[in-house]
């Protein structure tokens, strides 16, 4: 089936002129545009007249700026169809706005400012892009199923019998601020232009009558429904433009790197899980005991001591050092030096001995160990006092047990790295909301 | 398939009527519009050659709207305060018209209810914003427009006499979904009623 859609002949500008306002060259692309609004002065020009006659003059068009993205020229693609953004106006809206808050409804007076762009398709019709500071939405016109319009705030609104009726959401007037580009319609600053909707979920539907400014007869009434468009879809339409592909390409390295964070902090999680559950091998046991149990020696002021075995690690690495309750049965303190062979402490681990745990663990370290002959040293005191145990037994032995295990040990840097990583994707994400 | 052949009594140029319906043809190659007056033509109106805006229509097409194959016979520009429209005359099913409107990139597919021509209008006391009666079956018809406009020019064939610059007011509305409008001629009144379309709803055979 041959397509009557010559893409090129549609997008090729059919006029260039230069503004009678100010000079500066402008180009038309439609060739049934009867109008241009220049982009550097705001004058709008007559283009069926020989000399581009000054119609009006509107708002400067520096002093309202896009808002965000999109420019005049730019291409896009929605439904596989290509566009050429060839107009922008910026209306502002001054409104009421229905509100609704514990059982009581009221409306509030509103300011509301945006743009519509046109977009001129390579079949020839047009798509409504409006743009706020909030995002952006697609406009159609629509032919009603039924017809309620309000006179006021407090009337009801309906355009189809399935919505019911409906109370307005906003009602008010609309002005034009500025206009850049081309149009094929007589733009009538003048023209009072009112406006009510209604809302059904995410749609708006809306009405807009014209009022003669002296006759005070409406000339005209139209109906159209607006539908959020997300800004990704927006972006994705608008790709092909080198300034959205720099955004799409910040936006791309800002995911990865979110990703990134993301995936790191997962990773350190499942390092974190995995040294809960992970089995480990014990590589050396060994039982030191004082017997009697003693307490502080009176003259030296030092606690009860013994010496464990001592013992070799051959392989560096990250090992569970693990002191278990050895006393049968004594309330009191235990304090283990694991040691190098000159004798200097790499690391204590200390706890309390409790008569009512026996065997229970004290304490225990992941220790960074390097190859060597190590061994532990105990200190060891009862609770003052007590110097018999529930048996009545006054010749107490005290003692724990050491165990070595190796294996990936439950580490507080995985810890550490999963709360980097989450704040790092936290920021990450903050900043591309933000955005 | 008919046809007859006229010959244009503005340049001589050849012209040709593929419907036995048709009352006004315009020339191809000068823009003369003449009514057909038994087997010639009498020249109307000042010459105009319509310009192409670059619609995705034109004579001779065959189009397809919701399974239904429309030939594409002739068309009339109308110019009002705010812009133009073109009505393309189209024909399905041997000798049946319809016409689709086409105002800047939308479409609505209309077909005309005679009898209409009895209607008896005080259009000038008509408010948009209103609700009227056009016809007993087009009650409480919502009045969304109302323009006062003139015929520029035609293209092709078209099966009512045309005399481009002649006055042609439109009153526009809506009834349950549906469009209805009302074309006033100096001649006749004309009322159809019609329904929007997606461009996507338009197939091109060839």
């Amino acid at each position: 089936m041959a397509s009557p859609i010559k893409t090129e002949d549609t997008f090729s500008s059919v006029r260039q002129i230069n503004c009678t306002g100010c000079g500066a060259a402008l180009e038309v692309i439609s060739n049934r545009a009867k109008y241009t609004g220049c982009s550097y002065c705001g004058s709008v020009l007559d283009l069926q007249s020989e000399d581009y006659k000054v119609l009006k003059k509107l708002g400067d068009p520096e002093r309202h700026p896009p808002m965000s993205i999109i420019k005049m020229g730019m291409k896009a693609t929605f439904n596989n169809k290509l566009y050429q953004v060839i107009a922008r106006t910026r209306w502002k809206q001054t409104y009421q706005e229905r509100w609704s808050e514990d059982g009581e409804t009221g409306y509030s007076d509103e300011v509301w400012v945006y743009d519509e762009w046109l977009l001129l398709c390579e079949d020839r019709t047009y798509f409504y892009l409006v743009e706020d500071k909030s995002g952006f939405m697609r406009t159609r016109e629509f032919v009603p199923k039924q017809v309620v319009i309000p006179k006021n705030a407090w009337d009801k609104i309906s355009f189809a019998e399935k919505h019911g009726l409906k109370p307005v959401s906003e009602i008010g007037t609309a002005e034009v601020m500025m206009f850049e580009g081309e149009s094929n319609y007589t733009i009538r600053e003048d023209d009072i232009i009112w406006f009510a909707s209604y809302k059904v979920y995410w749609t708006d539907y809306i009405t807009e009558w014209r009022i003669d400014p002296e006759t005070r007869e409406t000339k005209e009434i139209e109906f159209f429904q607006e539908e959020p468009l997300k800004r990704k879809d927006v972006l994705k339409a608008f790709e092909d433009n080198p300034s959205i592909q720099a955004i799409l390409d910040k936006k791309r390295n800002w995911k990865k790197t979110m990703n990134l964070a993301l995936y790191g902090a997962l990773g350190f999680f499942l390092l974190f899980l995995f040294s809960f559950f992970s089995g480990k091998t014990l590589v050396f046991e060994d039982e030191i005991e004082l017997h009697p149990l003693g307490q502080v020696d009176p003259t030296t002021g030092q606690a009860p001591q013994v010496y464990g075995t001592s013992f070799t690690i051959d392989t560096r690495g990250t090992y569970e050092v693990e002191i278990l309750d050895n006393s049968f049965g004594v309330d009191g303190f235990a304090l283990v030096y694991f040691m190098d062979e000159d004798s200097s402490a790499i690391r204590y681990i200390s706890g309390d001995l409790n008569s009512m745990s026996v065997g229970g663990r004290i304490g225990s370290e992941a220790v960074k160990i390097d190859p060597g002959t190590y061994h532990t040293q105990l200190f060891l005191e009862h609770t003052p006092g007590i110097v018999t145990n529930s048996s009545g037994d006054t010749h107490l032995s005290g003692g724990v047990q050491v165990k070595i295990y190796s294996g990936i040990m439950m580490a507080w840097p995985f810890f550490a790295g999963l709360l980097i990583c989450l704040f790092l994707a936290f920021i990450f994400w903050l900043i591309k909301k933000r955005q | 398939m008919f046809t007859r052949e006229f010959e244009c009594p503005s340049c001589g140029g050849r012209i040709e009527s593929s419907n036995p319906g048709s009352r006004s043809v315009s020339c191809g190659y000068c823009g003369q519009t003449s009514h057909i007056n038994a087997d010639n033509l009498q020249a109307v109106g000042s010459k105009n050659l319509l310009i192409d805006y670059g619609s995705i229509l034109s004579l001779g097409r065959t189009i397809e709207i919701k399974e239904r194959k429309f030939r594409v016979m002739g068309r009339i520009r109308i110019e009002y305060d705010d812009g133009f429209w073109d009505e393309w005359y189209l024909n399905y099913d041997g000798d049946k018209e319809a016409w689709l409107q086409e105002d800047d990139g939308s479409f609505v597919l209309f077909s005309e209810k005679k009898g209409a021509g009895a209607l008896r209008l005080e259009q000038d006391r008509i408010q948009v914003g209103s609700t009227l009666t056009f016809a007993p079956e087009f009650q409480k018809v919502f009045v969304t427009s109302k323009s006062k406009a003139k015929v520029i020019g035609g293209e092709g064939e078209l099966p009512f006499t045309i005399t481009p610059g002649e006055p042609a007011d439109f009153i526009e509305g809506i009834q349950g979904g549906r469009v209805i409008s009302l074309e006033v001629l100096p001649t006749e009144v004309r009322l159809f009623m019609g329904s929007s379309l997606e461009i996507e709803q338009i197939t091109f055979n060839h």
